[in-house]
Order: structure tokens, then sequence, then C-alpha cells
């Protein structure tokens, strides 16, 4: 397990934007060839109920690029000197998409930039890089984490795409006031239980990469993300409850010290069981994201902050747990300290102000 | 404790409409019978069932659950034991 401690450094703004197009359960039902009696049970049991999507060829470092513009509204980006994006969906194959958001967003050409390849821990992997650059000496960092889950998951896979949601969140991390505490594992041996099987190097794209093959839990393609709901499901109950328990020793906090967390929002039942294992009231665990907005992957986090706890965080000084797990298998969680920082309620993509 | 792991099972079957569900025995199977997100269902409807009886939260999911070799949720039986042994542990 990595273990690691943090000092003087501290966020100062989480700005997510999602797509402008919402989707409701009942709208794309034929699709997985669901009747009215498996919505019912969907919406009452997994939470769905819609979730924002974008439309044909926008890209995450479109969303990202949207919310690092709101952030620039307040902050100089004269100052960012590192930015980093987290993504499976990044715009090419090469370069890093990081790099030419550097041009995009009309940073200084002295910054570091590069992508990092991870889907639902990646908010915390990504603290942990913008925590550590600014513990080598950058005053300031640029983290943008998000994906368009709908690029990977294919409309008639019923097992994975009534759940996802595209969004783009940036996060401005600077020296300042605060805590951080991480602890992050990996298990490759868990690899194939979501994955995009071709399009890389060791399957590459060929001729039947774009075939339409029936499994009992939905139709996908080889260039599609497949999910064994099973193996994900024993996985989270097995590794995430162990996790606060080390966060908690390692920080040597206690539940009670922890104003909010905050964690990546895939499945409300593992929430719930978290929540109920925790004795947390769903005030301390906010659960809905998914149910509104649809699994944000790394944008999961930030996008439960701007979208249920917009005001908390914009007013108060707050501890709070964020955790992230999935892909991979890679799994993390991190104790930080935020102080009133700018977290406007969700953007949608193009527009210019918040929408209820 | 076996009514109400019984009386779960029918609550959940009242919308899937399983014949095998209707009358269980012991060697009943269950798990094959469910869908994962059947499954998940019946596991909540065990957790909240055992709160009410209990006045307190009892995990019934770990990560077995959705093991298909060695789920708890195979037979009756089997989940019964894996009941009691979550009340008891």
């Amino acid at each position: 397990m990595a273990k690691l401690h943090f000092e003087n450094i501290a966020i100062k703004a989480v700005v997510t934007t999602v797509g402008d197009k919402k989707i409701t359960i009942e709208e794309e039902a034929h699709n997985f060839g669901y009747d009215d009696k498996m919505i019912k049970r969907l919406k009452k049991r997994m939470g769905f109920n819609s979730r924002y999507v974008v439309n044909g060829g926008v890209c995450t470092s479109d969303l990202c690029c949207q919310s690092a513009e709101k952030i620039f509204e307040k902050f100089d980006k004269s100052e960012v000197e590192a930015l980093i994006f987290v993504t499976q969906t990044p715009d090419y194959k090469a370069p890093s998409t990081a790099i030419i958001m550097q041009d995009r967003l009309a940073l200084s050409k002295d910054i570091v930039a590069y992508d990092i390849n991870l889907g639902c821990s990646g908010l915390i992997n990504g603290l942990l890089h913008s925590y550590s650059l600014i513990n080598s000496g950058l005053e300031t960092v640029l983290l943008c984490v998000g994906d368009v889950a709908s690029n990977f998951s294919y409309y008639k896979d019923k097992n994975l795409t009534p759940l996802m949601g595209d969004a783009g969140s940036a996060i401005l991390i600077k020296k300042g006031i605060g805590l951080g505490d991480f602890v992050l594992h990996s298990d490759g041996s868990g690899y194939k239980h979501l994955i995009i099987p071709e399009g890389g190097c060791r399957n590459p794209f060929n001729k039947d990469s774009l075939k339409e093959n029936n499994f009992e839990d939905g139709v996908r393609r080889g260039v599609d993300l497949y999910m064994n709901g099973s193996e994900i499901f024993n996985f989270t109950l097995k590794v995430v409850p162990k996790m606060f328990e080390e966060l908690f020793n390692f920080a040597n906090v206690s539940k009670e010290d922890i104003d909010y967390f905050v964690l990546h929002q895939a499945n409300k039942y593992i929430l719930q069981n978290i929540a109920k294992k925790l004795e947390l009231s769903g005030e301390k665990l906010p659960m809905d994201t998914m149910t509104i907005y649809g699994n944000q992957n790394s944008a999961s986090v930030p996008g439960t902050i701007n979208g249920f706890l917009s005001d908390e965080f914009s007013s108060k000084k707050l501890k709070v747990l964020f955790a992230g797990f999935g892909i991979g298998l890679s799994w993390g969680a991190c104790l930080v300290d935020v102080d009133n920082i700018f977290a406007p309620k969700i953007q949608y993509y193009g527009e210019k102000n918040d929408k209820k | 404790m076996r009514d109400l792991v019984i009386d779960a099972i029918k609550e959940i079957n009242r919308e899937l409409d399983i014949e095998e569900l209707r009358d269980l025995q012991d060697d009943s199977p269950i798990f094959e019978l469910l869908d994962s997100m059947a499954i998940l269902d019946l596991v909540l409807e065990l957790e909240d069932k055992l709160q009410q009886k209990y006045s307190r939260y009892i995990q019934i999911a770990d990560d077995k659950t959705m093991d298909t070799l060695n789920t708890p949720f195979k037979t009756l039986k089997t989940l019964l034991d894996c009941v009691e042994g979550k009340i008891n542990g």
C-alpha cells in the first residue's frame, strides 16, 4: 500500500462540466430490451433515472477546458505551472491531450503537461501527482479529470451504458494551508474485469472490431468497454471499507472528524452499504450523482461536489474524504482540507451560466 | 429467521414471478434463478428485514455474494447458514 502525507497544499477550486444532452432511462429502454417492469426495478434498486452525455464529436478535453475557463474567471491562469489530464478518452492516441490543452487554454509554454490513463480512481491519483509536484517546488497545478464514457460504452450494452455519464472537471491546487493524506492500491490481476479489449497494441483494431457480439448481459463490440459487474461488485465490497480503515489509521483520524465522504459514484447499493457500515447519514455521504448525471468515472467525485455540495464547499472550512475505485483494478482514497473554495454548481457543456 | 429469509425471497419474487421460488425447500436453488440485479434486490430486502428485526445493520453482501462457485445464495439452505452466520458474526 502506498501511503503519502503532504502539508501546506490546498485545493482552491473545483468545477465540473457535464454533457448537455439529458437521457432518461425510459427514453433509451428500447435499446436494452427493457419493459416497464424492468425500468421500475432499475429505478428502485439501482438508482437509474437519467444521465447527461455529449453530442457526437465532443471530447473530454472540451468539457475540461470549459471547466478550466470557469476557474480562470476567478484565478490567474499565468500562475499555472503544471497541467495533468486524467482520462481514458484522450483526443488522440498521441500526443498527450494535456499538451494540446496547454495551447487551447493559453497557458504558459513553461508548464509541465501530461496525461494519466485512469478511470474511477483517477481523481485520487491525479491529486496525488498534483500534491507531489507542489511538494517538489511548484506553486500551482491544474488537474483535469473525466471521460466521455459514451465514447466507449456501446449504446446496446445494457450492463454498462445506462450507468454512464459524460463529465470533465478542473481542479486548481496551490501551495497553501492544508493537509493531504493518501492511500493507494493497484491489482493488475483483475484487469480483465473492466477492459476495452481491442484497439491497443495487445489486440490491435481489426476488421471485426466493430462487429456486434451478443452476450447475456448485452450487445457490444471489441472496441467497447466490458464490465464484469459481479467481479467489480465483489472487488468493491472487499477493498473499499478496508481502505477507509487504512486511511483513518494513517491520518490518525476517526470518521467523526470528517465532514463529508465524497466517493466515486458507481453504484447506489455500494454507497448505501458503506454509509450503513460507517453509520453515516446520506448528507455526509452523498449518493445521488449516478441517479441524475450518470457514473462520471474520474469526474464523479468533483461532479458530486459541484452537483450536491457546492454551497458547503464554497462557504465552509471542511475536512473531506475522497475515494475512487475501479478499472485497473485500482483504488485509492485521500483526506484533504478545503476552506471556502470556488465550487460553483454543475456547468452544462456549451452554456455559460449555471442551469438548474 | 427461516421465515424472514423466505419472506424476503417471496417479496422480490412478487415482481419476478419465478415459479421455482414459490415453494421453497432447503435444496431449492436461488442463485441460478436470479440475475445479478435480483440478487442485489434480495440482499437489500434481507438487510432491511434484518435491520427491522435486530435494530442494527447486518451486512449480507460480501466478496462471495456474486461468486458463481462460492456464493452463499446457491440454495435456501446455504443462504440460511450465511444469514445466521452474519447475525452471529
